[in-house]
């Protein structure tokens, strides 16, 4: 679980994230919607401790983030990436067993771990391509097969479906649904309206770097002006 | 052709202190700027350490070849109360001015490499050595690897200046032998010859790592 408490990120002078509490749970798909520079990446990008948090705490299973090795960072929080940002020099399983080489994991060991990833992601027969010979859609299953790879308890997601045709997102959906049912925390942020009806779980909305809204009842939406108006 | 014949060893030796004077100077070069270009790149360069890189550069790139020939042989041994021969002082400051450039080709290599493959290195917990080893370094070679190869091409022609403080590289030895004599064309055209050769080991080299670091690329 990861749990936002008060966290405000200011970039040069500017606040982007303003007072922002949120809880992404385990077994759930919590996406944060709004429009574009609402502050979703930048929180999402927070607790992945890409971006330095201005005041505020984020803990990852009552551990707080700061306190964090980048080892044991990177092994608790996944983070899948808008344009994916797979090593272009390596193959598809090069790139998910490297990250593995690099925390310290046998060859062999890493090996098996990243077929077993692939397979289930459906990307084993990719497994000797070079991202550059991948759709969007494959080579977004890839970036989420090097994150899986580590083991990670939360799955975060920049806009998903950013560079997906509807196919792929289904395939996506498919996959999320699937993660999120053995328990992996998944948290994205999306513009894509069709999607998120489709992952619905739990919603909130951003909005000049607040939380607007938080809804976890889709048959409810009524009750939710600013998440209904926006999808 | 009688006179190439019988001085092809003097021609031989000269064209093995080319080579001598190449490789010394190419290797400390790379050397060098490589480690400087990386201190001196954005994402790993301490704000204290760029204005260092920056001074060095711009002193090595900013004085001839030539002149720093003449400083390392004529006066740096004398501050230092050392004796160096003219082939080490000479490979030395070659090696000092062609750094400059390869830390300016290595530092915009690495300055290449979009911030995205430095997040996604970080995300998945790599340290910035193993970042840099595994993931940049192969990416901005490859990026830098055309202008490296034109300023090792360029360092060997500048080994020709070794001739100016007495070593008999291979230029100087072919002068050597037309002042002897005074055949200066069929001389010229082995000396030229010897250069080509070295450069097209040096090309074909380069193909063989472009080819190898091409996989992964369209």
């Amino acid at each position: 679980m990861v749990t936002v408490k008060n966290v405000s990120i200011q970039i040069q002078g500017q606040k982007i994230v303003d007072d922002i509490s949120v809880t992404i749970t385990p077994g759930h798909i919590t996406s944060f919607i709004g429009k574009s520079g609402a502050g979703k990446t930048t929180l999402l990008k927070a607790i992945a401790g890409l971006i330095p948090t201005t005041s505020g705490t984020i803990m990852v299973n009552d551990q707080q983030l700061l306190t964090l090795s980048s080892r044991q960072r990177a092994e608790k929080i996944g983070y899948v990436f808008q344009d994916f940002n797979l090593f272009p020099h390596l193959t598809v399983q090069e790139n998910c067993i490297d990250p593995l080489r690099v925390h310290g994991t046998s060859y062999a060991h890493a090996q098996e771990r990243a077929v077993s990833v692939l397979l289930k992601l459906n990307m084993d027969g990719y497994a000797h391509k070079y991202p550059h010979e991948l759709s969007g859609g494959q080579q977004q299953r890839v970036a989420i097969a090097r994150a899986l790879c580590l083991q990670p308890i939360v799955l975060l997601l920049d806009e998903p479906t950013a560079s997906l045709d509807p196919i792929n997102t289904d395939v996506l959906v498919t996959i999320l649904k699937s993660l999120a049912s053995q328990g992996l925390t998944i948290g994205l942020s999306s513009q894509d309206m069709n999607f998120v009806r489709k992952v619905f779980d739990h919603v909130y909305y951003v909005e000049s770097g607040s939380i607007i809204e938080f809804c976890n009842d889709s048959t409810a939406l009524q009750n939710y002006p600013a998440i209904s108006t926006f999808m | 052709m009688n006179t190439l014949i019988h001085y092809a060893p003097l021609l031989m030796r000269g064209a093995g202190v080319t080579l001598g004077a190449w490789l010394l100077a190419g290797s400390i070069s790379i050397a060098l700027g490589t480690l400087l270009g990386i201190v001196g790149s954005e994402h790993v360069g301490s704000k204290k350490l760029l204005p260092i890189v920056r001074i060095y550069t711009f002193i090595t790139k900013g004085i001839p070849a030539y002149v720093q020939i003449l400083i390392a042989y004529f006066v740096i041994p004398g501050w230092l109360g050392i004796n160096v021969s003219g082939f080490v002082s000479a490979s030395c400051a070659l090696a000092l001015c062609s750094s400059g450039y390869v830390t300016e080709i290595v530092r915009s290599g690495i300055n290449a490499i979009p911030q995205g493959q430095w997040d996604a290195c970080f995300v998945l917990g790599y340290t910035l050595q193993a970042a840099i080893q595994r993931v940049i370094a192969p990416q901005a070679i490859r990026i830098a690897l055309p202008a490296l190869i034109g300023e090792l091409e360029q360092l060997l022609k500048s080994t020709s200046l070794l001739a100016t403080i007495g070593v008999t590289e291979v230029t100087r030895a072919g002068m050597n032998i037309i002042s002897r004599e005074l055949d200066p064309f069929p001389v010229y055209c082995v000396i030229a010859c010897i250069y080509l050769g070295f450069s097209a080991i040096l090309t074909l080299l380069s193909m063989y790592a472009n080819k190898r670091g091409r996989h992964g690329y369209r």
